[in-house]
């Protein structure tokens, strides 16, 4: 990956004489890009990049984005006339469908032996439906009535799922019960564990989950406490192992991208509105860069409060990140906007 | 007609020039864009800094407060003033602020490629009337999900931020009215009620839209407060009302919540959320 960073580099500093032009209007006019984000991880804004007429393709909430093995981005949103549009990078529509999620929140997508599914999380359907990756329904994770922890389906509310490397499912009731249920590729339930709570192994909103598999010889659960500003990490058993502290930072849901994690951050500071970043944490589970926020800062191995100081976001709800490292951010109730699209410089 | 000649004149002479000039023109951002992966980065100049992070040990005390502001966008400056200090003097902020008497500050943020921040305000008051052993009783009570810490919450000498979430700070309620009722050990000299209200628009919660004080089933003072026009900032103040001064023994507080959330907002025509936090005397 920083091997294709390095050689597009490289190339701009090549092309120098048309490089040059660009900085020269720049220069004349008087119009510096804005960059955002700390050491590393800095990058310059397209807040239009995913915009699209609303008469024809609307959106409402845009909570979370996939991208496909061709490169495809894909967008889950709540507005039932598109649950999912379909961009290229460049942000080009390319497809649009789903009407029948209207609480369509999760969106993860797995590789199955060269297929691609993706697994929908539906808060106001409480339950989780998998689909090709053109949307045709192949299985629906119900209301988990087997695992008596519930004694009415409004009560579970899934936010986001996880599919392990063998096709088990990890279903966070993030909105509900704050349970994580884990079950087979058959739809059979595994396990339970988590459960509301101010301990290290319970949730206080369970938003986001996903495999974290950096290390192959340690497969883990990444879980967000959005309200207890913690990710969490747990076996694939469901037990807890670690907490990172993010003060001031409530977390959406973890998106591993080669060493590192990045997490849409929907409130900062205070939890007050408006006030979202990305966080960008390493492969020693540190915030190295929040772009759009403060810079981090470690104060005896303690990350001092987090808080916005550029209102490029409002609400960011989850991010992905292609093969150049740019970030995708897509936002919940920010006044029915399209994604954005952060360009690593 | 000379001049029209000599124009004419001009364009043959430096025609050729002028067409290289245009065609440069138009073929110069065409070159940029084939170069450019995306074009429309955003400049700085349209981004806003977001407002300096605040931090008062009390919005309430009785004999100090310190005020500290927090922002580390690179390059940045905050600037604060004091709103009931004439003329108003904008300053610098370089280190914490003592603060020994009621007043309200209006602080922001500043850099030379960012927008300026919105100005925020925080009001910190003296307390000089203890409000520790009254008894009171509020009508309906709070929403479930918005207890608070109970009925203390309204006299624990700690005002709420914006984050309800947290808790304990707020009692929220979604009726249209309530009723608090203040009964004081012993009659006690008041001239201004004040209660302390939530802003959240994007949270569905409106200030109240009316506050009547009563004493003695006869009203002594009463606000109404206008219906916002557009979604302001979420913030967290006190709204004054300005009562008869005498001695009083009970107060009937009358919280009047906005009828219907404005057309404006997307929850528009339904009952809007009313958040309270503090109930203060002034004598």
């Amino acid at each position: 990956m920083m091997q294709r960073r390095h050689f597009i580099k490289t190339s701009a500093l090549a092309g120098l004489g048309l490089a040059s032009f660009p900085t020269a209007a720049n220069g004349l006019w008087n119009v510096e890009d804005a960059i955002i984000g700390h050491g590393d991880y800095r990058y310059k804004i397209d807040l239009n990049w995913g915009a699209l007429n609303s008469r024809y393709y609307p959106v409402n909430d845009c909570h979370e984005m996939v991208i496909d093995s061709k490169g495809r981005i894909l967008l889950l949103t709540n507005h039932t006339k598109n649950n999912i549009l379909v961009y290229d990078k460049d942000g080009q529509l390319l497809d649009a469908w789903g009407t029948e999620y209207p609480g369509a929140h999760g969106l993860t997508l797995h590789d199955e032996n060269g297929e691609e599914f993706l697994y929908i999380a539906d808060n106001a359907r409480h339950e989780v439906i998998k689909t090709s990756i053109e949307g045709k329904v192949v299985q629906v994770f119900p209301f988990p009535e087997e695992s008596e922890k519930y004694q009415k389906k409004e009560q579970y509310i899934p936010t986001e799922t996880a599919i392990s490397a063998n096709g088990d499912v990890y279903i966070a009731d993030g909105y509900g019960a704050q349970y994580i249920l884990h079950y087979n590729a058959k739809g059979e339930l595994l396990n339970v564990f988590g459960g509301k709570g101010d301990e290290d192994h319970l949730f206080n909103n369970a938003h986001g989950i996903c495999i974290d598999d950096r290390n192959p010889n340690n497969v883990s659960l990444l879980i967000t406490a959005r309200q207890q500003n913690k990710l969490k990490r747990f076996d694939l058993d469901g037990n807890h192992i670690n907490t990172i502290d993010l003060p001031g930072s409530f977390i959406c849901r973890p998106v591993v991208h080669g060493k590192q994690v990045y997490l849409a951050t929907i409130w900062s500071g205070d939890g007050s509105a408006d006030t979202g970043f990305i966080s960008i944490l390493d492969e020693n589970d540190q915030l190295v860069s929040a772009p759009g926020g403060c810079p981090p800062v470690y104060q005896d191995n303690q990350l001092q409060p987090m808080y916005q100081t550029l209102k490029v976001f409002q609400h960011p709800h989850d991010v992905c990140v292609d093969a150049d490292e740019n970030i995708y951010v897509a936002q919940w109730n920010s006044g029915k906007t399209y994604p954005i699209k952060l360009f690593r410089v | 007609m000379e001049k029209m000649t000599s124009g004419f004149i001009m364009i043959l002479k430096y025609g050729k020039s002028l067409l290289i000039l245009l065609l440069w023109g138009s073929l110069l951002p065409a070159l940029v864009s084939c170069k450019e992966e995306k074009k429309a980065y955003t400049p700085a100049g349209n981004i806003q800094l977001a407002s300096p992070v605040v931090q008062v040990d009390s919005l309430l005390f009785r004999h100090k407060a310190t005020v500290n502001l927090l922002f580390q966008q690179p390059n940045s400056k905050i600037y604060y003033l004091y709103e009931d200090a004439y003329p108003h003097q904008k300053l610098q902020f370089e280190g914490p602020l003592i603060i020994d008497k009621s007043t309200r500050i209006r602080y922001w943020a500043e850099h030379n490629e960012y927008l300026a921040s919105h100005p925020q305000e925080i009001k910190l008051v003296k307390v000089r009337t203890d409000l520790g052993k009254l008894q009171l009783t509020v009508q309906p009570g709070p929403h479930p999900n918005y207890p608070g810490k109970g009925i203390e919450t309204l006299t624990d000498l700690a005002k709420g931020g914006i984050n309800f979430r947290k808790g304990s700070e707020w009692l929220g309620f979604q009726n249209g009215k309530i009723i608090i009722t203040v009964t004081l050990p012993n009659p006690t000299t008041v001239s201004k009620v004040m209660l302390g209200v939530l802003a959240d628009h994007n949270s569905w919660i409106f200030v109240p839209r009316s506050i009547q004080v009563s004493a003695n089933q006869r009203v002594i003072g009463d606000i109404e407060m206008p219906e916002p026009a557009e979604r302001e900032n979420p913030n967290s103040k006190f709204i004054e009302v300005a009562v008869e001064k005498d001695k009083y023994a009970e107060l009937s507080i009358e919280i009047m919540a906005l009828p219907a959330i404005p057309d404006w907002h997307e929850g528009k025509g339904t009952t809007p959320w009313t958040f309270i936090d503090e109930i203060l005397l002034a004598p």
